[in-house]
């Protein structure tokens, strides 16, 4: 029944198209990573009570180029703050999912062939494109930064290090207010991050098919883009988006995307599916038809079903698992492979769920620093799976305000990246000095545990008053990734 | 290949209709088609505007496709007694859209509105779009307290796409909340506008609650609307057709909360903001809902703080007028709700004072229908 549904409703609108769509795909993609995440709990442990419900603000005039950019942004899909720049911290994360495609030249460094390491290059379109120009409209960037790149580019305004930044400052600034504005802004660049993760679940964004962005699908003739993700938008929106199965859990960040052992989402996905101009080429049948691939994967079978590909509707070519991967038929003697909308529709129903268990897991692996406080006559701080970086503890006072007690370098132990001897490791000599060595294993760890002993980082007498005592990491962890570590407690007097 | 050269063709031949169509309005094509391009096709108007396809019926018993631009009607009415619901809130909101290939948003258009008493419900027809973009979506959002929101596009129980959406004499079934429902999901399903979010903040404890896996007692949460009755905020009360009605304004609004003083359980501000005008042009909305005892109080500090007051008592139980410059004011309280107005409309949109009192008796005549019992629960009138 819903299947038909959804039918119905593709045939109701016909001919509409436009990008894989930020304001409802990404935006319900987000939203249910952030509930399979640990995000809420990490921001009930660090003084916001509502955790994804929590009102966070940024007020206008801090931000003004970020205000006009969410004003584009429709509100009925929950990711507009209100007049003095508060929304609850989830819708925060959807309007960075949402405004990752703003300008629309950014949505060029979402793409990633991991066959050949290259992102978005403008289709050849010849005359089409020269008219383009000349009618002012906008053109197509000639080349995008490859999506991995891009999520640590310095030309991106919500790269790691800009998320790094912000969180940190989301526990360490001294006022609640800050606080609150620092957080939201890491929450807009975690959700820009997922975006560009996110959208290498289109098989034409990892296949190098640049061309599949732009089929003329719309009412007007500027209305290009791709109908996978025209699709996936009108039978999803973002209310409908699937949870994940599962957490994809990464030892790099870079790993979500692509990795050697092929387990990235581009790579998944790439080897997994056709997209609409890289299925297999027209072949004249006679003896053994075996049409040729633009790439080794997804494989044919031995044998395809030329009888059934000979009836008036085709057939289906289907993934081991039963997915669609495309329709075939035999016309003149010609065998034709191609991607309709149910057949897409099926697809779809797979590679979302698959899409939120990575972007579930990017964000568990943004989180993933965790220290861990005990208070008694001293305030211990310890964590695992961390490098060399530099630690400080605050304590917050009854009015919310919180001052730094405490800095210290942590060495990070020997064989860990930036550590004493290790290659390119900092000069910690004369460092404040009260850090234990963290006696990590060295092993690369999973997201949810990095390392896996807990060592302890620094110990400092307890302060006379405070409600709270909060620690923030920053540094490298074992596997040599950027990472910051947060950690709080109540103080009890 | 042969697919990609279907699919670049069809590119190709929409630009060809394209040109064809320009060409039709700019000045002849010369030799140089490039050249005559630049020089006519410029400055022909061709960067046009579009709509696309609308996903529902322009009637429900039609296979008519509706428009995205609307003009929209329907009728809410209670899912199980089929009475209709006065006072629910409207919230309609259109997407733009631009770019080709590589595309971004480009803004909302977004009404605010409530249901008569016969539950009736109105949305204007889409007046503008901006140039250069194209209409990809329209929501419609109906909210009332007690109730289980309605959108037009999907539904709360599975999420699923509703089908049963009409342009026209669209029949929305609010169904009751119920205490098994979660707040999380209806706060995601409800999305945003700063109106619905005003209405909406009570459920913000309740969703947190939930994911903490616990459910709030009485009394936990003191946060705006939480508390049972009715609730209103100062979006529902004055719209822009009102004020183009009665001032014969022919431009746009920027609409939203005033920015001096967040919306609380007891305020609510509107501000409609003159579009590419100075604030002599601007209507602002300032509601407080207080006890009737402090609702006195509040008033009588409005009196002795604003300048230029003069008692009027023509609207609600007591009222004034205030002015300052080139902007004119009006207050009024009404005791039985509880409820104090202030109302500011600058000369240039309010060109005597009898406008401002004509919005403000719109004003007035929202909160009765809103509101129609007293704190007390006893019908007034």
């Amino acid at each position: 029944m819903k299947r038909l549904a959804m039918a119905m409703a593709l045939a109701l609108v016909p001919a509409t198209a436009a990008a894989w769509e930020p304001q409802t795909t990404h935006a319900g993609l987000a939203e249910q990573a952030a509930l399979a995440s640990r995000l809420h709990k990490r921001l009930v442990t660090l003084g916001f009570p509502g955790g994804l419900f929590e009102p966070l603000t940024i007020p206008p005039a801090d931000a003004p180029a970020l205000m006009t950019v969410l004003k584009l942004l429709s509100p009925t899909h929950g990711s507009v703050p209100d007049a003095r720049g508060r929304q609850a911290a989830l819708a925060w994360l959807t309007a960075g999912a949402a405004l990752a495609d703003i300008p629309a030249s950014q949505g060029a460094n979402h793409f990633f062939d991991p066959a050949t390491g290259a992102g978005w290059t403008a289709p050849d379109r010849g005359l089409t494109d020269k008219i383009r120009q000349v009618l002012g409209r906008g053109a197509l960037p000639d080349k995008g930064i490859p999506a991995p790149d891009w999520l640590t580019a310095k030309t991106n305004p919500f790269n790691l290090e800009q998320f790094h930044n912000q969180y940190a400052k989301a526990v360490s600034a001294a006022t609640p207010g800050e606080r609150s504005r620092y957080m939201a802004a890491a929450l807009v660049a975690a959700g820009a991050m997922l975006h560009t993760l996110g959208d290498l679940g289109a098989p034409s964004r990892v296949r190098s098919d640049w061309a599949a962005h732009l089929e003329p699908l719309g009412a007007g003739p500027d209305d290009l883009g791709s109908r996978f993700e025209r699709i996936a938008a009108l039978a999803y929106g973002r209310l409908g988006i699937p949870g994940p199965s599962r957490t994809i859990t990464r030892t790099h960040l870079r790993d979500y995307i692509t990795s050697k052992d092929g387990g990235g989402l581009a790579d998944v996905i790439a080897r997994s599916y056709f997209s609409p101009n890289t299925l297999p080429e027209p072949t004249r049948v006679g003896g053994e038809a075996k049409p040729h691939l633009a790439r080794p994967q997804p494989a044919l079978p031995a044998r395809l079903n030329i009888m059934a590909a000979n009836r008036e509707d085709g057939t289906t070519l289907r993934s081991p698992s039963g997915t669609c991967l495309a329709r075939y038929r035999v016309e003149h003697d010609v065998l034709t492979f191609s991607l309709d909308d149910d057949c897409m529709l099926d697809q779809l129903s797979v590679i979302l769920p698959e899409v939120t268990a990575y972007e579930t897991g990017l964000l568990d692996f943004l989180l993933r620093g965790e220290l861990t406080i005990t208070v008694a006559d001293q305030i211990t701080v310890s964590g695992a799976g961390l490098g060399a970086g530099s630690l400080e503890i605050l304590v917050e006072d009854e009015r919310g305000v919180r001052t730094s007690i405490g800095n210290v370098q942590v060495p990070g132990t020997p064989g860990t990246p930036g550590a004493p001897g290790a290659p390119g490791a900092p000069d910690t000599a004369g460092t404040a000095g009260t850090a234990g060595a963290a006696g990590t294993s060295g092993t690369a760890g999973t997201p949810g545990t990095p390392g896996s002993q807990l060592a302890q980082l620094t110990q400092i007498a307890t302060p006379p008053a405070g409600t709270r005592v909060v620690a923030v990491y920053r540094g490298t962890d074992v596997a040599g990734e950027p990472i910051v570590a947060v950690g709080a407690m109540p103080l009890t007097h | 290949m042969t697919v990609l050269l279907r699919r670049a063709g069809s590119v190709v031949s929409n630009f060809a209709h394209r040109l064809a169509i320009c060409v039709r309005l700019a000045i002849p094509i010369a030799a140089s088609l490039a050249a005559s391009l630049t020089t006519s096709l410029a400055t022909s108007g061709c960067v046009e505007t579009a709509i696309r396809t609308a996903p529902f019926r322009v009637r429900p018993d039609s296979a008519e496709s509706g428009s995205l631009q609307g003009p929209f009607t329907g009728r809410v009415v209670d899912a199980t007694t089929h009475t209709p619901i006065a006072g629910a809130l409207i919230y309609a909101a259109w997407s733009f859209e631009r770019g080709t290939g590589l595309t971004e948003p480009a803004g909302a258009k977004d009404f605010v509105g409530s249901t008569d008493a016969a539950g009736n419900y109105k949305v204007p027809k889409l007046d503008r779009i901006p140039p250069g973009t194209r209409v990809t979506e329209f929501t419609l959002l109906v909210y009332k307290r007690g109730f289980i929101a309605y959108r037009s596009d999907r539904r709360f129980a599975d999420l699923g796409l509703r089908m049963d959406f009409a342009q026209d004499d669209n029949q929305v079934l609010l169904e009751r909340w119920r205490n098994d429902l979660s707040h999380a999901r209806h706060l995601r399903f409800v999305g945003a506008g700063t109106a619905v979010a005003a209405l909406t903040q009570w459920e913000l404890g309740d969703a947190s609650a939930e994911l903490d896996g616990r459910r709030l007692r009485d009394g936990d949460d003191l946060r705006p609307g939480r508390s049972e009755g009715q609730y209103v905020v100062a979006a529902q009360l004055l719209t822009e057709n009102d004020i183009k009605a009665r001032t014969k304004y022919d431009s746009g609004f920027e609409t939203g909360p005033l920015s001096d003083e967040p919306d609380t359980a007891t305020y609510s501000s509107q501000h409609f903001k003159a579009l590419g005008r100075p604030e002599t042009w601007d209507v602002a909305l300032r509601l407080w809902r207080l006890e009737p005892g402090k609702a006195q109080e509040r008033y009588d500090e409005l009196l002795t703080q604003l300048p230029g007051i003069v008692e009027k008592d023509d609207v609600a139980s007591r009222s004034f007028i205030a002015t300052e410059n080139d902007i004119r004011g009006i207050g009024f309280l009404d005791i039985p709700r509880g409820i104090v107005v202030l109302m500011t409309c600058g000369s240039n949109q309010c060109v005597s004072q009898d406008d401002a009192v004509a919005l403000a008796q719109i004003v007035y005549g929202r909160i009765k229908s809103l509101l129609p019992t007293t704190l007390g629960g006893a019908p007034t009138k």
